[in-house]
């Protein structure tokens, strides 16, 4: 049963794939991993979690079908390796998924070829398995040649039914095909049978999210006593200096309106880099700090609520670091780079705040790789169905009171339409602007006309 | 089984595949061998001997380098199966990174480029298996 499916599957991606590009054919291999997986393995199919990311997987198939972009193809890459690690293990965190199904996806069979080679035990399944094969090609090669007698026969008895075989075109059939397909078999034939990194699982599996005491390496209570006042000393004096610094970029933040672009944009990028190397430092002190017994120390109140203001102050760099930039695109537009540094100040946010709470509740340093590592795809995975590009264009051409037209028409083709529409409303461009998005229209709906069933996007939907 | 008689048989065995892999790939890729040819045989001999003997010492240099280090390490630890499960997926992950890197980093894309990182990847992941066997 798993030989056909994983036959079919490699066939069914040579269809998809052969001398394609990405489209529509990564949604429906999508579906044919997530059919297969789930007929394969129907009893890893009824958990919960494998249930969510296979639809994670999905939906990001169809949003490649809707906006094909390098991040859609990304994030339906890595939803595709959790999805194939969840059926390997799904008690996992997300990280370890990511691990073991990029490893099940790469050398599934060599690595389950040695553990069969090298297993102590004897096994017969290995017999079984010849005679079974023995079996099935006793079955499968007389009624191949019977079949094949039969068909020319037929053909010859009637020439409709000859006609109806000639209609069948297998030019495509060459030796790249055959290795393309041998290529997927060799590819499902991993998915299909996942493994998992052992060391690296079982770790994962059994380490929980708190810390525990009796876990910890014995110190002394003098040693303690000296890492308390060593640790209250520096964060009370980071403290001070966050203060004096967030004050002044405060005032700074009054007299935005009155800077340059280039001031601005200096600004913005100083604030980021700060806000970067202050967070990770932060976030690595914190961490050294209340790596061990710190966190039961019992006079450890006064450092918990310096290190808790450190963080909430940390908060109020990156509010201050995005006002600055969502100023900044209000004035000059939207671009990838404005919308990256709004990213990354969501990921410092969560950092910090899964920061305080590893504080706060005694968590250990997996609690954090677990939680941020999760809140990390799940904003890949929703940012890859929002079609940035229409959204920079369309904010950028109607609201933006600087228009970079040249920034423009160097996006992909996702804002083709948004552009086109611009221009037929009559609003106002210069001739050569004018030619440039009406030549970057014209090309987009060749190459749409041009794509194959496999290429097709969303976009050939409402050409036609 | 010791380490030299280890690190002989894998490079042995990772050469003759990588010949195999490589040779078969490139004929595949790039079809049928014309009646012309046939006159420049003794050059594609010489150019196959020349090409075996670079592979065998590529192959015995891998071997030595990213392999034997692992086993060295950890065999007082840990018998030879149990240092293939430590290691081997990591190290797989890795030379698969690499290669991909490779691929999508080439200026040009030619078919011998790609068959001569499938090659590589396919050997040194193969070359593993056959270190750490029984």
């Amino acid at each position: 049963m798993k030989k056909i499916i994983t036959l079919i599957s490699a066939i069914t991606f040579s269809l998809l794939f052969f001398q394609q590009s990405v489209g529509l054919n990564l949604l429906l291999f999508t579906i044919t991993t997530i059919i297969s997986l789930a007929i394969v393995h129907p009893s890893k199919i009824n958990n919960k979690t494998t249930i969510w990311y296979s639809v994670i997987y999905l939906l990001t198939g169809i949003a490649v079908f809707f906006q094909k972009s390098d991040l859609t193809i990304i994030a339906n890459l890595i939803s595709f390796f959790t999805v194939v690690g969840a059926f390997s293990e799904n008690r996992t965190s997300i990280y370890i998924n990511w691990i073991n199904g990029l490893y099940s996806c790469i050398v599934s069979v060599f690595a389950i070829y040695f553990e069969k080679q090298n297993s102590n035990v004897i096994s017969t399944s290995n017999t079984n398995n010849q005679k079974k094969f023995v079996s099935n090609l006793k079955i499968t090669i007389p009624t191949i040649i019977v079949v094949v007698v039969f068909i020319v026969l037929y053909s010859k008895g009637n020439p409709v039914f000859s006609d109806l075989l000639s209609k069948i075109d297998l030019s495509f059939i060459n030796f790249k095909w055959i290795l393309f397909t041998g290529l997927g078999y060799y590819l499902f034939n991993n998915i299909l049978n996942p493994i998992k990194i052992e060391p690296a699982t079982n770790t994962d599996l059994t380490t929980g999210n708190l810390l525990l005491q009796n876990k910890l390496k014995e110190t002394s209570t003098d040693n303690l006593k000296n890492e308390n006042k060593l640790a209250t000393v520096l964060i009370l004096t980071l403290n001070v200096l966050i203060i004096l610094f967030l004050v002044t970029d405060f005032v700074y933040i009054s007299k935005l309106h009155y800077l340059s672009a280039a001031e601005i944009s200096k600004q913005v990028h100083n604030g980021v880099y700060t806000l970067i190397i202050s967070i990770v430092l932060a976030i690595a002190i914190i961490l050294y700090f209340f790596r061990g017994h710190l966190n039961f120390y019992k006079e450890n109140k006064k450092l918990k609520t310096l290190t808790i203001v450190w963080i909430v102050l940390n908060l109020l760099l990156s509010v201050s670091t995005s006002i600055k930039n969502i100023e900044y695109i209000t004035s000059f537009g939207l671009t990838y780079k404005r919308i990256g540094v709004l990213i990354y100040l969501l990921l410092a946010i969560s950092g910090l705040i899964t920061t305080f709470i590893k504080v706060n509740q005694q968590k250990n340093i997996w609690y954090l790789f677990r939680q941020n590592a999760t809140i990390a795809f799940s904003i890949l995975v929703m940012f890859s169905f929002i079609n940035w590009d229409a959204i920079i264009s369309k904010y950028n051409l109607y609201t933006a009171e600087v228009i970079d037209m040249e920034y423009l028409l160097n996006l992909s083709n996702n804002n083709t339409f948004a552009l086109k529409a611009y221009i037929d409303k009559g609003n106002n461009v210069s001739f050569r602007q004018q030619e440039e998005i009406e030549s970057k229209h014209a090309n987009y709906v060749s190459q749409l006309k041009r794509n194959s069933w496999q290429e097709m996007v969303a976009d050939n939907l409402t050409i036609e | 089984m010791n380490l030299s008689q280890r690190i002989t048989a894998t490079s042995l065995r990772a050469t003759i595949t990588a010949i195999f892999l490589n040779w078969s790939l490139n004929i595949l890729c790039y079809g049928k061998i014309q009646k012309t040819d046939l006159d420049d045989l003794p050059i594609v001999f010489a150019f196959f001997i020349i090409s075996s003997i670079i592979i065998s010492v590529i192959c015995y240099i891998s071997v030595i380098l990213t392999i034997v280090p692992f086993y060295k390490i950890s065999i007082t630890k840990f018998n030879p199966k149990e240092i293939f499960k430590r290691y081997f997926p990591y190290y797989a992950i890795v030379s698969f990174v690499i290669c991909t890197g490779l691929a999508f980093n080439m200026n040009i894309i030619e078919p011998f480029i790609i068959n001569f990182i499938i090659t590589v990847f396919l050997t040194s992941v193969t070359s593993w298996i056959w270190f750490f066997k029984k």
